[in-house]
């Protein structure tokens, strides 16, 4: 993208019936890469009506040299009907694309990639008189006055204010240009030609945008009209800046202990650059600047990525905010490490700004990689739990964890508990596809109620999948209480009850000490701590489907139920559950749950059909 | 009047509408949209089946005595409306699901 190139992308004029050949219309400008380039300008023989016709081109011309478009035949109405068939637009356009080259054009090429637009909009009916033309009119076309510049070129002439067509048509009105708010920026107005030049080198990382006025004063006799519109003057950037270490700091650690899982970020370093970096296309961006691991180490190079990603940032040379970028480096693990891993080691990461031409277009980063490794053990307490001998199936006792478990990533710890010697084996252990702790929950109620049965000695062994490392410890369950009655005609599972009386004289699947509870809600509308029955308050409902709740639809429906919820009510993650209800909710376990206010008296029917008991 | 009362109480069972706020309906929901409720309300005379003289018959002889039993058929909905979806005071969506009537008979 080097050598001449338009200030503009686009340019619009009106274009009136009959108006005479010769006519100027409007003038475009380039600016240069060097100071030896010329410019030529030059027409491509189409015109394009609408995206599906074109016409060639027979009224426009350009002079090569000036870039001065002008009509070279008379446009009369024949040729405007001609040109607006099939325009369904009210206002027809018609487009032309004007190229540029720095060597006189041999042919009429018209595929050089330096080319701006210029729409033309043909109007119906012959140019108005001048008196009649507002002022805004006869200084400035409708398009804003918006320009860009490459920094680090030279400097150039690249817009006139003057209006050719309207300087053409009214001789006899003064219409002169002022450019205000430029003093002491790079760019001048010539008063003869009335073109605007930028005086010098720009540099964006100085500086990026230029805001001024042009202001415009037509006189006519003893009336004088003044019109002012911004004048915008974007600095386009290019890679000219190195990266650079923010506060030198070319160094991280990175710890690798508990949180061994592929993915996980281990170290960030930031990198800065003075230049943008523009985000699309992403495959360019992401070569423009490369952060490769410098290893012959194959372990390492299959172990470790480096992700980088960047956004813009804001910096202010002198007083102007102007873009920059940030770019970090993510030093991540390409594959789970197994917990025996045991290193330390420097992994050096190449950072290399492929555009800038220049000796520090690279800076290395240095990551101090440790890997340490963890121990698969139980803390030297012995598991004791006691459980209450009306406990039921599915009742949860408590939950078994090595030592730091809930800090593992990446890490699988499978639990098991090894069979006791006695008969007597009412527990078993659960563990969930994430879990990282086991479950022990009861699998066998009859066994609670054998008086043979009074402490129970369990072997646990926890084993890590990857190393098959294992270790063990010892449980011990202890029965206690004494057998209550079970009363008669009881549901098995407790979120069948609606009231707080018949809740708590039951039992079910899943309750403590053989009596279900009840939660009482705050009872405002829809809310997660709506009224309900459940095994045990501390585990159903909370909003989880644990791993021993999902071996039975009884046990707790408020947390599982994938069915039909009726009533006011909100569905929990993954449409499991009733995460927040309108007053009780029960339910009918593999069918419907109910949502209801308590003071709802059900009526059956209508008044027609009372049952005549 | 009594006329009246007589006649108005012979229209069969059919569909019937009402305009309510979604509050209104109950559930829970606040919210002031108005959702259109149909539901299903009128006799069922004309509905009686042999079960019912029957039926009725056996519970007056003392041969059904414990047991809830409806010895008259009873205007009920056959189908339902689609889903109603609404948006409450608290910027949430809502669906509900068989909310209104779509077709009634005598069951």
């Amino acid at each position: 993208a080097f050598g001449l190139y338009f200030p503009r992308k686009e340019y619009v004029e009106n274009v009136y019936i009959d108006e005479p050949a010769g006519m100027p219309l409007l003038r475009i400008h380039a600016l240069k890469d060097s100071h030896e380039e010329v410019a030529h300008f030059h027409l491509c023989q189409n015109l394009i009506i609408s995206r599906a016709r074109s016409h060639e081109n027979n009224w426009f011309q350009i002079r090569e040299k000036t870039g001065l478009l002008y009509l070279s035949k008379n446009l009369d109405r024949d040729d405007f009907n001609m040109l607006s068939v099939g325009n369904w637009m009210p206002l027809s356009k018609v487009m032309l694309y004007v190229f540029l080259s720095s060597h006189p054009f041999q042919e009429k090429e018209c595929d050089s990639a330096t080319r701006t637009t210029v729409f033309l909009s043909l109007i119906n009916a012959t140019a108005p008189a001048c008196s009649s033309l507002t002022a805004r009119q006869l200084c400035f076309t409708e398009m804003d006055l918006s320009f860009h510049i490459k920094e680090n070129k030279p400097p150039g002439t690249f817009h006139q204010l003057q209006l050719p067509s309207v300087h053409h048509l009214c001789q006899n009105l003064s219409i002169s240009y002022k450019l205000l708010a430029a003093e002491g920026l790079p760019f001048r107005y010539n008063e003869n030609t009335t073109s605007v030049r930028v005086t010098q080198r720009l540099d964006r990382e100085e500086r990026e945008r230029y805001e001024l006025i042009a202001k415009c004063t037509v006189r006519e006799g003893f009336r004088e009209m003044q019109v002012e519109v911004p004048f915008l003057v974007n600095v386009l950037d290019e890679d000219d800046s190195p990266p650079f270490l923010p506060n030198g700091t070319d160094t991280a650690d990175a710890v690798v202990e508990f949180n061994r899982k592929e993915g996980t970020v281990l170290a960030t370093l930031t990198v800065y650059d003075a230049d943008t970096t523009p985000i699309y296309p992403l495959e360019s961006s992401r070569k423009k600047y490369t952060g490769t691991i410098v290893t012959d180490d194959p372990w390492i190079s299959e172990t470790f990525r480096v992700e980088h990603i960047f956004d813009e940032i804001h910096f202010s040379p002198n007083g102007s905010r102007v873009r920059g970028t940030r770019h970090e480096y993510k030093l991540v693990l390409n594959k789970s490490i197994s917990v025996t891993e045991h290193r330390y080691f420097q992994l050096d990461v190449l950072v290399n700004d492929t555009e800038f031409h220049g000796p520090e277009r690279s800076v290395m980063l240095h990551f101090n990689v440790s890997i340490l490794p963890v121990s698969i053990q139980f803390s030297n307490v012995t598991y004791q739990f006691t459980v209450n001998r009306n406990a039921e199936r599915f009742a949860q006792i408590g939950k078994i964890c090595i030592e730091n478990c809930m800090k593992f990533r990446g890490v699988n710890i499978t639990y098991k508990l090894l069979p006791p010697n006695a008969s007597c084996y009412p527990v078993g252990i659960l563990q969930g596809r994430e879990d990282k702790y086991g479950s022990l929950y009861v699998n066998d109620s009859s066994v609670l109620r054998r008086p043979d049965c009074k402490e129970i000695q369990y072997t646990v062994q926890a084993t890590d999948k990857q190393s098959r490392k294992h270790t063990k410890t010892l449980l011990t369950v202890v029965l206690e209480g004494t057998l209550l009655r079970k009363e008669e005609d009881c549901p098995d599972s407790c979120a069948i009850s609606k009231h707080r009386a018949e809740c708590e004289e039951c039992g079910g699947l899943g309750v403590l000490t053989g009596k279900c509870q009840w939660r009482q809600g705050s009872g405002k509308g829809i809310t997660t701590n709506y009224s309900t029955c459940t095994p045990s308050i501390k585990t159903c409902p909370d909003g989880i489907c644990d791993v021993v709740e999902s071996r039975d639809p009884a046990v707790c429906p408020q947390d599982c139920t994938s069915g039909n919820i009726i009533g006011g009510h909100g569905k929990g993650t993954g449409n499991l559950g009733i995460k927040s209800g309108h007053g009780i909710c029960y339910c009918f376990p593999r069918q419907n749950c109910y949502c209801e206010k308590d003071d709802i008296k059900e009526q059956l029917c209508d008044e027609v059909c009372k049952t005549v008991i | 009047s009594r006329r009246k009362r007589a006649r108005a109480r012979h229209k069969p069972c059919e569909l019937r509408e009402l305009e309510v706020s979604v509050s209104e309906l109950g559930l829970g929901y606040e919210s002031d949209e108005t959702v259109l409720f149909r539901y299903c309300s009128g006799t069922c005379e004309a509905a009686v089946r042999s079960y019912d003289l029957s039926l009725k018959s056996m519970r007056s002889r003392r041969r059904i005595r414990r047991e809830k039993v409806r010895a008259r058929p009873c205007c009920r909905p056959l189908a339902y409306d689609d889903d109603v979806s609404f948006l409450d005071a608290y910027n949430r969506y809502y669906t509900v699901n068989e909310l209104s009537a779509k077709e009634c008979g005598c069951v």
